[in-house]
């Protein structure tokens, strides 16, 4: 059973609710998909909150693992990742003293900064502590290096999930058993018995909103685009906590009404679209740089790596089937689907990414703690200049803006349109 | 028996001389740029100070610091570790956590109950945080080295210094200087930034009372009080000199090893 | 005792250069050489190919500005070096490199290699991060596809008997490194941590029956040895890729005797031996890396095996003092030195942690710290 104090989950709740009331208040209808993502997002962790109030099961997960399975054997899980990318986002000056307490405990400073906020939070001990651990050798070194921390402080059994570097059907056959060797483990550890017949309903309801989520990517190419890029950092957040329920579903349908309306009477997401901006990176949490790309500059970003998943249905023919196809969807999140390959993952996807969405210029978020997108940049930047791609890249640690102010990067950003793009 | 402890960094020398037990003399010099003149004046200067004619009076010398290999006239060197513990605990036997910021490097060991050396960390690569730090800012802002002790005393708001590295610290301060932020305000940010990374130096080998300070930058009553903020403790003072703690443990140690030969 | 010395020096001369005599004079024959980053990489496949296995060192090298210019100053040095004496045509010599999935820096090193360098043959592997059954068998999987790259590369055929045959020979090489780690436990060990170090380098140079030769002489001739007394304290070094003798020296020159290791140049890749009695070579090569051998930080979940193998050792080699070393930037063993110490204060095991680059500098400091470890130990 749960326990510790959720003081941390409380947290975001709280300040998610006042974000809430104040786009309620605002009467822009354009507010209809941030109130409906924020109420989903809110539902979500209340529940872990509750879970916890009421002695319940409770599994840390790492990045990428299918929500659809928890649906199903009514598990409540806590996405140490996500919550780290929360509480950045939340949190005006960033969540850095949970960064400094890891540090204080000899954990290397170089370790990527989320791990360092998971393990601070955990040591603060506002972090429910949880019953099981679901980790992976996903998606770099410092996931593997700061899980093998994170379940050393705390005792309870771990599942690691073996991730291969490939993406062939012999990848996705060794995935799809990982993860059914990850369901026995709950199974035996919570003693609740998986229910077909319910995994396929929620694999199908996960379904129809991939399918939805698929039209909107393909709208999102038009010129101009018709949502915010902040939407797609929505979509991600609700798709990995929550697919697999109605209301995520009910989420996506809003979300392609909107992209449908919004293309159909050729409306774009800011008055005047000056710029394309490929966000060749993950969402940066801190620095709301979604909606100060499009108030400042009317740069819109139509797609970034976080948003850009692979259509990936479920097959629910067979058990197998659908153990392959949630599987799968560790693949093809985020920085899993790109990082652990060799560089031509990144390099195929962001080329065609680029052309897809008609970018003007591609920004590459460079996080200092990961080490594989340093040691790929040069390459990254030859590939842009014999294409002829203007390119920015920002060094900063996406979860300390004590490393690289806002500002500082605000800077660079308004350098690179001013000279590279807007010539 | 009259022994000696001789203490050599590349900022300052100190020598010390004890006799039964009791410290006699000790003398404190900058630091020449060949190590072993620096060693040999300021012991000089101690046996001078004890009424001592030469060396050959000490039955045994142990030496010290950074450049510890290069004193001639020690017997044998010990690592300024031990010895900054060593002489901690000899003052003060209550102590705990020694916190030693010297010119260029600054350490923290924990010690146990019978003043042994439990663990410690040692940051010798990065100026930050050591009193090469405060004079370089003191410069930038035209202040002599004690003034920027004194006035980040006078601060009720201390400036918020973000930079972890002091070639950063510099351009940061002049930003705050161009925006009319208050000199002591700017004085006690660095202060409390110095302090910041000694803590984190601290919680590493484990925060266990009573803490206490030595080498150049135990002088600093600004540094002193943050670092107390910071740490949420009181540090306990040692008596006299706080940078004659190594060369002191030194001295101990030169008795240890004189007593055991007979 | 002049033959002692002898064979010894000859060992330890292939640490000090890249390319040593063996290499030379395997090249000169006709034969093709090819490198491999890490030891998780059978070089029993390699040699059954009727290839010299190489394993990837950087020695020699005294700067990173070419390597840098592809790699970032976020990287791992061992991995600048390299590609920095890549760029300056140092691996020239190399018929082909292997590389895997070790951790994010040589992955992408293998990147640039592709695309930047001329090396006939490269080849990555997918090495599982966990020792089940099943990853035995997706090894298994990888290591097949390996083999039929090499045979198809070089146009040999690697059969099932030759296979076993080199890892015969290698089993060899990893018992007489073994019996010669054994001479450590002595109360005057009879070789040191830098002799040891250099020994082991020496076999990942030069084909593995030479070398065997070398070590039954060695073996041989040591025992008429003084060992080694006069210590202050006898230490264990862990960590990661470690390949430099004259930080092992710098170490026990100050009194700290290094007896024993968990290095992947040290009984990380020594200690266990490949199991023969498995029906199928591959499979058995698989098993061995992925589940039988105690698992570098590399691998998840391995802290409490790996914890338990030091204990074992602290206890038959009588360590005083265990020093956890990892390379700037290395995230696994950051995190299995922030374990290991916590573990080892917890035995009341003196334990020090030292963060480094590939090259040894800064050799005032590590004295510094070393010599304060050392005091510590003997002032308990």
């Amino acid at each position: 059973m749960a326990t510790g104090g959720a003081g941390y989950i409380q947290e975001q709740v709280d300040r998610q609710r006042s974000a809430l009331q104040k786009l309620e208040a605002d009467s822009a209808v354009d507010r209809k998909i941030e109130i409906e993502a924020l109420k989903c997002l809110i539902d979500s962790s209340e529940k872990i909150i509750t879970a916890v109030a009421e002695g319940k099961t409770l599994v840390w997960l790492t990045a990428g693992i299918s929500p659809e399975i928890f649906v199903t054997m009514d598990i409540q899980s806590l996405n140490l990742l996500g919550f780290a990318r929360t509480m950045t986002e939340l949190r005006p000056e960033g969540a850095t003293e949970f960064i400094d307490r890891a540090e204080n405990l000899w954990l290397p400073p170089q370790t990527c900064s989320v791990l360092k906020m998971v393990i601070g939070g955990i040591l603060a001990e506002q972090i429910p502590t949880p019953d099981l651990i679901i980790a992976g050798s996903h998606p770099c070194d410092s996931a593997i290096a700061g899980f093998e921390v994170i379940g050393e402080l705390v005792k309870v059994p771990v599942f690691y999930l073996d991730i291969p570097s490939w993406k062939d059907d012999r990848t996705l056959d060794y995935v799809g058993s990982e993860t059914k060797r990850m369901i026995s483990f709950l199974e035996e550890h919570t003693g609740r018995k998986l229910d077909i017949g319910r995994l396929r309903d929620v694999a199908e309801e996960s379904n129809k909103a991939e399918e939805l989520y698929l039209e909107v990517k393909e709208i999102r190419k038009a010129v101009p685009c018709p949502q915010s890029g902040a939407f797609l950092r929505m979509a991600f957040a609700i798709r990995q906590r929550l697919a697999g329920l109605p209301m995520a579903t009910a989420f996506f349908r809003e979300l392609l009404a909107d992209a449908s309306e919004k293309v159909r009477s050729k409306k774009g997401a800011v008055p005047e679209e000056r710029i394309r901006v490929i966000w060749a990176d993950y969402d940066m949490p801190f620095g709301d740089w979604y909606n100060w790309l499009e108030r400042e500059w009317g740069a819109v970003v139509p797609m970034s790596f976080s948003a850009y998943r692979p259509v990936a249905y479920i097959d629910t023919s067979s058990y197998d089937s659908m153990a392959r196809g949630l599987g799968q969807n560790i693949l093809h999140t985020g920085m899993t689907r790109l990082n652990r390959g060799p560089v031509e993952y990144y390099i195929d996807e962001f080329i065609r990414m680029y052309k897809d969405y008609k970018g003007d210029c591609a920004i590459f978020g460079g996080h200092v703690g990961n080490k594989a997108f340093w040691a790929m940049i040069r390459i990254l930047k030859d590939v842009c200049r014999e294409m002829g791609i203007p390119a920015l890249v920002i060094e900063a640690d996406q979860y300390d803006p004590r490393v690289v102010s806002t500002e500082a990067i605000r800077s660079k950003i308004d350098d690179f349109f001013t000279m590279m793009v807007l010539r | 028996m009259i022994i000696g402890g001789c203490d050599v960094g590349s900022a300052t020398g100190k020598a010390l001389i004890m006799k039964n037990e009791t410290i006699i003399a000790y003398a404190i010099i900058a630091s020449t740029t060949k190590p072993e003149e620096t060693a040999y004046k300021v012991m000089d200067e101690a046996l001078r100070k004890a009424c001592l004619l030469s060396l050959q009076e000490l039955g045994y010398v142990v030496g010290t610091g950074y450049v510890r290999v290069k004193i001639p006239f020690a017997n044998e060197n010990i690592s300024e570790i031990t010895c900054h513990a060593k002489g901690a605990y000899w003052l003060c036997p209550t102590v705990r956590t020694v916190i030693d910021i010297g010119g260029q490097d600054s350490k923290v060991m924990g010690i146990d109950e019978r003043g042994k050396v439990r663990d410690f960390t040692l940051n010798d690569k990065c100026a930050a945080g050591t009193g090469r730090f405060f004079e370089a800012m003191a410069r930038t802002l035209g202040v002599e080295l004690q003034e920027l002790s004194s006035l980040s005393l006078q601060s009720e708001r201390p400036a918020h210094i973000t930079s972890q590295c002091s070639v950063f610290a510099e351009s940061e301060v002049i930003s705050l200087i161009n925006e009319g932020v208050d000199i002591v305000d700017i004085a006690a940010g660095l202060h409390m930034s110095v302090a910041g990374r000694l803590s984190s130096q601290v919680r590493s080998v484990g925060l266990v009372e009573d803490v206490t300070v030595s080498g150049g930058c135990a002088k600093n009553k600004g540094l002193v009080k943050r670092l107390e903020e910071k740490l949420g403790i009181n540090i306990r003072m040692l008596p006299g000199d706080p940078q004659i703690v190594g060369a002191l443990g030194a001295a101990l140690i030169a008795e240890e090893k004189l007593s055991a030969r007979t | 005792m002049d033959k002692k010395i002898g064979v010894l020096r000859q060992l330890t001369q292939a640490s000090h250069t890249l390319l040593n005599p063996a290499v030379k004079s395997w090249k000169e024959q006709g034969g093709k050489v090819v490198g491999l980053f890490c030891s998780y990489i059978p070089e029993e496949i390699i040699y059954a190919a009727g290839l010299l296995p190489f394993r990837m060192r950087a020695t020699g090298s005294e700067e990173t500005t070419l390597g840098d210019t592809y790699l970032s100053a976020y990287n791992c040095t061992f991995t600048r070096h390299c590609l920095d004496m890549a760029f300056r045509g140092s691996y020239d010599f190399l018929d082909g490199v292997v590389f895997f999935n070790s951790c994010d820096h040589i992955r992408r090193l293998y990147d640039i290699w592709k695309r930047k360098l001329n090396t006939p043959f490269l080849h990555l592997m997918s090495v599982p991060h966990k020792d089940g059954e099943e990853q035995v068998a997706w090894y298994r999987g990888e290591l097949t596809i390996f083999k039929e790259s090499l045979e198809k590369h070089f146009g040999v055929k690697i059969s099932d008997e030759r296979l076993w045959e080199t890892i015969s020979i290698h089993n060899q090489t990893r018992g007489l490194q073994k019996q010669l780690y054994a001479l450590r436990k002595r109360e005057s060990p009879l070789i040191t941590g830098a002799e040891a170090l250099s020994i082991v380098i020496a076999g990942t140079t030069m084909p593995k029956e030479q070398y065997n030769e070398l070590l039954k002489e060695l073996l041989d001739e040591i025992g008429k040895q003084d060992g080694n007394s006069g210590y202050r304290a006898r230490l264990m070094i862990v960590g990661s890729a470690f390949d430099d003798p004259a930080f092992v020296k710098t170490i026990e020159d100050l009194g700290g005797l290094v007896v024993t290791d968990f290095l992947c140049f040290g009984t990380g890749a020594l200690w266990n031996s490949v199991d023969e009695a498995v029906h199928d070579p591959i499979e058995a090569l698989a098993k061995y890396h992925v589940s039988d051998r105690i698992p570098c930080a590399r691998m998840v979940g391995g802290h409490s095996r790996r914890y338990g193998f030091i204990k074992d050792m602290v206890k038959t080699f009588k360590v005083d003092g265990v020093v956890c070393e990892r390379m700037k930037f290395c995230d696994f063993w950051g995190s299995e030195g922030f374990l290991l110490r916590r573990d080892l204060q917890e035995a009341g095991i003196p334990a020090l942690l030292l963060e480094r680059e590939y090259l040894l500098g800064g050799v005032g400091q590590l004295k510094t710290r070393i010599q304060a470890f050392l005091e510590t130990i003997e002032r308990r």
